[in-house]
């Protein structure tokens, strides 16, 4: 039930980021391969993997924005979904260079506590093998809501 | 043009320079406005008179060569002027006249670009080259709000440039990649933007057809703009490629002329890719090249531009001393397997096969053996498309949840795990240590033959390994001529197409095959044959300086001319053996053999069951760095020849450059 409404929610903002965007396709890609998003354009299997056409217009990224620029809002979910690989690895280890910078982008002040916290709470924010990135970041998201401390530390939550 | 008309634009260049002049001397500021110049001939003395190098200048905006008149850029709306890609005169007038039309006309807007922006907020960099000539200070492009938000989403500090090494299973990514890394002031490097240029397949082509596309055209390419971990999580962690970071020291100034170019490129057009000289590296250079003018130079001398041509072309601006890399994760996982004893190896290559059960489990109760299982399984994962079988997915899970029970209390080691930093691996490999891409061969044999042999795009057996992975071959051209001693003549020896040789170490954790091919046009005997041979094998690495390998695959001779004591047009079945080794930095070595049967031969003698024997035997003496003094002894035995046995011994000395 969970996942069936937040593929919903994920596209009732599709269709309103698409309704809002004029332009008639998706990023310089599209304008110059109109037949191919930059995105699936590159024949990389992982970004086809990581970023969903729907995920990658969700979230402004390279193949769908004027501009490139995540939105800053939406960084964290796109930071979850593009490197849920590693993040899956390093979580369970409660550090390394992608939880730091997961960290960094949920605003936390302390990266240490942060992995800390989400290695305890392994087994909750990656539920199955399956986890998605978007499922993780709300997984995470409620983790650090239950902190106190963490809660206060990390501003963008 | 007649005479009267000549003398009016004379004297008006004339009127021009000498009011210009007269302004500078006396004022500081030019006596003709902006909006004052009738022809392109005014306002380039006026440029001119600003600047004196500006039209190198521009040439660098419009991405045209020194010595040429036509821009690389294909996409039309980078163009102003209808013949503006041909005719830099033209692009240039029209420039103006288009930044002269919305200066003198505020509320006129002229869309244009991909997104169809304001047309001043589109052509950032050429809007630049004017305003820092004087011209149109009043179009300011901090005024554009889609520009605005892209340079505050970047947050560009400082540029580094990435090198990301070769990806073996792919020939077109052999010689490696660049791109641009927009450093912000964050701690991780990860959160950054990167900006590259890379070729852009408009159906699903794959392998050798992607790699000839790229060669010989047929893709467009643009540049992407996009969060640095995308192509950590592509380059380092999908295809195991270290990346080599080599920060570059430019001002604040460079920076933003640097981000006001790349926007308008961005914003408007594509280059169409060629392998050789319109790739990743050579757009970078062009784009740099608009903010660091002189500082940086392309050699004259060659004909290509690869990756490691643009670490040496961009070589005085790079901090060498802040260099870093990112190990792959093939690497990684090598590192973190030889920690491992033989038993705990044996425990995670079971994960693979068979359920890790309780009893395992708890026997692998250590973070090394955990962190070690989870590795492979991920990389174990990327061989296999994407997907685990199910006993491996429920074992990587397992691993994970083992692991994340074991905090700082458990284990006095669990931030042990020095195989996710660099400083666990050497450097030697690092791009910028690394001989030239083309090279001079002279070479003398014992019956005084002296040969010349011309390589691009190469790195041989044996040249010195610093700048590669160990005991790698590839050449993409090369050309042999010898004077033969004996009949006073000059003959054509080779001209080599392709030539890659890809020695993968076998192993446990990474059982993969290496490959061969080779295609050349090359002398047998008296006469030119065209060779192809492709072949599949396993290499093994015997220690950290050996390795061994076996090949085995098709060889197709096809003669240019027959004898009757030479066989004809041959299919070989040829088994390659050798051995491999170097010793310290200075010396390598190789022996190499050959054994072919003939499958198929169309002899005029009727002869069938041929074969052909190799051995040979060299040794590789790296006087310095880009000189090579190499030793060679070679014996043939074709079993159809009357002269069946044939023994060369020569010495060459390689240069490259």
């Amino acid at each position: 039930m969970k996942k069936v409404l937040l593929t919903l929610i994920v596209l009732a903002s599709t269709t309103a980021l698409m309704a809002a965007d004029s332009s008639s396709g998706c990023g310089i890609g599209y304008q110059v391969l109109p037949k191919n998003s930059l995105v699936s354009s590159f024949g990389r299997a992982l970004i086809n993997a990581t970023f969903s056409n729907t995920i990658a217009m969700t979230l402004g990224t390279s193949g769908c924005a004027r501009h490139s620029i995540v939105k800053s809002d939406k960084q964290a979910v796109h930071y979850a979904e593009a490197n849920i690989a590693q993040l899956t690895i390093e979580l369970a280890r409660g550090e390394g260079e992608f939880v730091a910078s997961f960290s960094e982008v949920l605003g936390c002040q302390n990266a240490q506590a942060f992995g800390k916290m989400m290695q305890q709470n392994y087994a909750s924010i990656l539920p199955s093998e399956n986890t998605t990135g978007v499922e993780l970041y709300n997984n995470v998201k409620a983790q650090i809501k239950n902190n106190a401390s963490l809660a206060q530390s990390c501003s963008l939550i | 043009m007649p005479h009267s008309l000549r003398a009016v634009h004379l004297f008006k260049i004339f009127h021009t320079i000498i009011s210009t002049i007269a302004g500078l001397l006396i004022i500081g500021q030019p006596l003709i406005a902006s909006d004052s110049f009738q022809s392109v001939s005014e306002l380039k003395t006026y440029l001119f008179l600003q600047d004196p190098q500006y039209f190198s200048q521009w040439k660098n905006h419009q991405h045209i060569e020194h010595h040429q008149s036509t821009s690389k850029l294909d996409g039309p709306l980078f163009f102003l002027a209808p013949n503006g890609k041909t005719q830099t005169d033209s692009e240039l007038w029209a420039s103006y006249l288009a930044f002269q039309k919305v200066a003198s006309q505020p509320d006129l807007k002229i869309l244009s670009g991909h997104f169809n922006y304001p047309l001043q907020c589109v052509f950032l960099g050429r809007l630049h080259f004017f305003r820092t000539r004087g011209l149109f200070k009043e179009l300011d492009p901090y005024n554009c709000p889609e520009f605005k938000a892209w340079v505050e989403g970047l947050k560009a500090k400082s540029i580094s440039l990435v090198f990301s090494t070769s990806y073996p299973n792919n020939p077109s990514s052999l010689f490696g990649h660049t791109l641009l890394k927009l450093n912000q002031e964050n701690k991780s490097g990860l959160l950054d933007y990167s900006l590259s240029f890379s070729a852009v397949p408009e159906g699903r082509d794959h392998g050798m057809v992607y790699a000839l596309k790229g060669m010989f055209g047929g893709y467009k390419g643009l540049v992407e703009i996009t969060k640095y971990y995308t192509k950590v999580n592509d380059y380092n962690h999908s295809e195991s490629r270290d990346l080599v970071e080599y920060p570059l020291n430019l001002t604040p100034h460079e920076i933003e002329i640097f981000l006001f170019h790349a926007w308008e490129i961005y914003q408007t057009t594509y280059a169409d890719y060629f392998f050789t000289d319109e790739n990743c590296s050579s757009v970078l250079f062009d784009l740099l090249k608009v903010a660091l003018k002189d500082k940086i130079t392309k050699p004259a001398y060659k004909w290509y531009f690869l990756p490691a041509d643009l670490i040496a072309a961009i070589n005085p601006v790079i901090d060498f001393n802040r260099t870093s890399f990112r190990p792959s994760l093939k690497k990684k996982l090598i590192c973190q397997f030889a920690k491992l004893n033989e038993e705990e190896k044996k425990f995670v290559l079971s994960s693979k096969r068979q359920v890790l059960s309780e009893e395992k489990l708890n026997f692998a109760y250590n973070f090394r053996v955990l962190d070690t299982t989870a590795t492979y399984l991920d990389f174990l994962r990327i061989n296999q498309d994407g997907r685990l079988q199910a006993i491996e997915e429920q074992n990587f899970r397992r691993a994970l949840i083992l692991r994340s029970q074991i905090s700082g209390n458990d284990s006095e080691e669990v931030r042990g795990d020095d195989c996710d930093s660099e400083t666990s691996f050497s450097r030697e490999h690092l791009p910028h240590l690394a001989h030239q891409s083309q090279s001079i061969l002279g070479s003398i044999n014992q019956r005084k033959d002296l040969s010349i042999e011309y390589r691009a795009g190469y790195h041989h057996l044996t040249n010195a390994d610093r700048g590669f992975d160990s005991f790698a071959e590839f050449s993409f051209f090369n050309l042999k001529g010898s004077y033969q001693a004996a009949n006073s003549s000059f003959r054509l020896e080779k001209i080599g197409l392709i030539d890659l040789m890809s020695l993968h170490a076998y192993t446990s954790i990474d059982p993969q095959f290496s490959w061969w091919v080779t295609s050349a046009l090359q002398r047998e005997q008296s006469r030119l044959v065209f060779f192809n041979q492709i072949s599949s094998g396993l290499s093994f690495e015997l220690s950290d300086h050996s390795m061994a390998y076996y090949f085995l695959g098709p060889k197709l001779i096809l003669k240019t001319k027959h004898s009757l004591d030479e066989a004809s047009h041959r299919l070989a079945l040829k088994n390659s053996l050798g051995y491999l080794a170097r010793y310290s930095t200075l010396f390598k070595w190789g022996l190499m053999g050959e054994i072919s049967p003939s499958l198929v031969t169309l002899n005029n003698r009727g002869k069938n069951a041929e074969f052909e024997t190799n051995l040979e035997l060299w040794i590789s003496w790296h006087v310095k760095k880009n000189h090579d003094l190499i030793w060679k002894n070679n014996w043939r035995h074709l079993s159809w020849a009357t002269k069946k046995d044939e023994t060369l011994l020569e010495w060459t000395y390689a240069y490259a450059f």
